[in-house]
């Protein structure tokens, strides 16, 4: 298994909007073997989710993908007939969105609802099978009485309890990798804790890959391997979890770390980042971030950086020549 | 300008002044559709909660979906009729007041909303936002107003010249400013915060909490602050009082809070938080099997005994100096 599950290399997505053409995604690369938790992490608007959006094939018109590649399973997801996408789609890779409430159907049952991924992918599968496979799945989120429960409708059940459906859901057919954007955003901390505790036992008992989207870095801390700071549709910095929160090398990782009260150390002044993010149809010159940056220097202005590896520790990279 | 404010001892507040805002028993219940032939339920979204909120002191209220923080601010706010209970403001009875001493007292409490899209009217302009508080309660000649309304905007980190724009041209951190201009507009001796950065991201958020503080400091004002996120409120509060299903079930100064929890749904609370590195040690919240009587956290506690199953516990001194509402306060 010398190649990763996936590669993204120099992913553009693009939406045309009556201000100009909005640059989400502006050229990403990641790569992400089985059985690892990658966290991508950043402020509204930074492209997280579009990137989780891409590799699932759900970026629609007017948004399109520019440019770069998606290797899954080493194949080209990128130009991909929705029929084929379709294929794999829930099947080999599987999305939790935010919203339990918008994802689940609200008329179905909830044993229906997963049964119906059978139906769709696994056609030749017996009725008593997929009761089976209902049933266990319900169980295996941590839903009592599954059997009862799965025919219940997502009206009578938690918000807690319905993330839970939603993760049987994209559970159903074993993927490779999961997408879950904010998958804990819309549920109380106590429900959240749970949650996490649920995808990161899925990752060590069956190898599947996750990426998780989301603002908050406590909750990429307490769950993902790696890590990889989105800003203005790039990635800033990324490198083992542990060693970028420890570390930050990009002044935005450090602002972001910084803006965050500590419970630990209430007395501690939260250092806020000055200004916002940037318009994605007017981006300034040179490093997207510059602008807000309290390192910044004329060079700054003049071109881009590139995410290139630092000195002390190969595998954390950062897009700054000040930190690098 | 931002330099911390120096934190009292939890025991000093005891010898403070009289209370700014004092509450006393509040309840509010809500009715469930009944069922066919059935006798109509009534869900408890507040029961019984009291405390009190001294002159520049900052009382923070936690506590998860549906434990009646917003209610309560609501109800302080006169928004909605408490079903019991009363509310004392500057010693007056704040629920009885009505006409002119009503208009008189309101002013001297203020609120900043969760949603900086959904608070501001998108058709008017933002002079005219900030200045609408004004132009209720003070007349003030044109020009007056127009310099009142510039310090506002100054005072809360935007430019004057802003004032000639619309709500949609702000992002959503620059439009909670917008919203705490206009709420600190009259000068108020409270401000009653619900949620005011959960909607806004990390960065901007921070920018909020500074403002907030440096407004703290600046000024004589008190604060009730409403959230879910404990690092926030670690961060702004003095005291905290924590929700648990309409009841307070712990109310404390914020360093004995964090550093000694006392209730089992504190810690449990505290151990959830991402990154605290602790395991959440309470089971799953269900709405089935929350007794009619007894303590409403008896079902996810791990240290429940047979009195949590059938006396509510009442909220009770502890040693640290702590109120703590738990049979089982000192054992645990």
């Amino acid at each position: 298994m010398s190649t990763p599950l996936l590669q993204v290399h120099d992913l553009r997505v693009e939406y045309a909007s009556p201000r100009g053409l909005v640059r989400a995604v502006a050229g990403v690369s990641l790569s992400l073997d089985r059985n690892r938790i990658l966290g991508l992490v950043g402020e509204s608007g930074c492209g997280k989710s579009t990137v989780g959006q891409a590799l699932l094939g759900l970026i629609q018109p007017p948004g399109r993908i520019a440019g770069g590649d998606i290797r899954f399973e080493n194949r080209s997801l990128v130009g991909l007939p929705e029929r084929e996408m379709r294929r794999l789609r829930g099947n080999r890779l599987s999305m939790i969105f935010q919203d339990p409430t918008a994802t689940l159907n609200p008329v179905m049952t909830i044993g229906d609802q997963i049964a119906e991924l059978f139906r769709w992918h696994r056609p030749r599968m017996r009725r008593k099978e997929v009761q089976t496979r209902v049933t266990e799945l319900l169980e295996r989120v941590g839903i009592v009485d599954a059997d009862r429960r799965s025919r219940a409708y997502p009206h009578e059940l938690s918000g807690g309890m319905r993330q839970r459906v939603v993760i049987a859901c994209a559970l159903a057919l074993d993927p490779a990798l999961i997408v879950a954007d904010e998958p804990t955003t819309a549920l109380d901390v106590t429900v959240q804790a749970q949650i996490l505790d649920l995808i990161r036992g899925l990752q060590a008992e069956h190898g599947t890959a996750v990426i998780l989207v989301s603002h908050d870095l406590g909750v990429i801390a307490e769950t993902c391997d790696d890590v990889a700071v989105m800003y203005a549709g790039r990635i800033v910095e990324s490198g083992p979890t542990a060693e970028v929160l420890a570390r930050p090398r990009h002044p935005y990782t450090a602002g972001l770390i910084a803006s965050r009260p500590s419970i630990t150390a209430p007395d501690q002044v939260v250092r806020p980042i000055p200004g916002t993010v940037p318009d994605l149809a007017n981006p300034p010159v040179g490093c997207p971030f510059h602008p807000r940056c309290v390192r910044a220097v004329a060079g700054c202005r003049e071109g881009i950086p590139a995410l290139s590896p630092t000195r002390e520790e190969p595998r954390h990279a950062v897009a700054c020549p000040l930190a690098a | 300008m931002l330099s911390p404010v120096p934190s009292l001892p939890d025991q000093a507040r005891t010898e403070s002044p009289p209370d700014l805002l004092s509450v006393k028993g509040l309840v509010k219940h809500y009715a469930l559709p009944g069922r066919w032939f059935g006798r109509a339920g009534v869900i408890p979204a507040v029961d019984d909660v009291s405390f009190s909120i001294g002159s520049r002191e900052t009382l923070g209220l936690v506590g998860e979906s549906g434990s009646g923080k917003s209610t309560i601010g609501r109800m302080i706010m006169r928004l909605i009729r408490p079903t019991a209970g009363n509310i004392l403001f500057d010693g007056q009875d704040w629920l009885a007041s009505s006409g002119e001493e009503f208009r008189r007292a309101r002013r001297r409490v203020q609120m900043v909303f969760q949603s900086p899209y959904a608070s501001l009217d998108p058709r008017w302009r933002i002079a005219d936002i900030v200045a609408e508080p004004l132009r209720t309660h003070q007349s003030l000649p044109a020009a007056e107003l127009r310099d009142r309304v510039a310090g506002l905007l100054q005072a809360v980190g935007l430019d004057p010249s802003v004032a000639d724009r619309h709500p949609h041209q702000f992002s959503g951190g620059q439009r909670q400013r917008i919203g705490i201009a206009r709420a600190i507009a009259l000068e108020p001796d409270l401000l009653v915060a619900d949620e005011p950065v959960s909607a806004l991201d990390v960065s901007v958020q921070a920018q909020i909490l500074a403002l907030l503080q440096d407004i703290k400091a600046r000024g004589r004002l008190s604060m009730l602050f409403i959230s879910h996120d404990l690092s926030v409120v670690a961060y702004l509060c003095d005291r905290v009082g924590v929700l648990y299903r309409g009841r307070l079930v712990e109310l404390a100064g914020t360093r004995s809070l964090f550093h000694a929890p006392g209730h089992p749904y504190t810690r449990a609370l505290l151990a959830a938080i991402p990154g605290s590195g602790q395991r959440c040690e309470a089971s799953a919240p269900s709405s089935a099997a929350v007794s009619e009587t007894g303590c409403a956290y008896a079902s996810r506690c791990p240290h429940a005994r047979e009195p949590c199953r059938t006396i509510v516990p009442a909220l009770r001194p502890s040693g640290s100096g702590a109120l703590i509402a738990c049979h089982r306060v000192g054992e645990i």
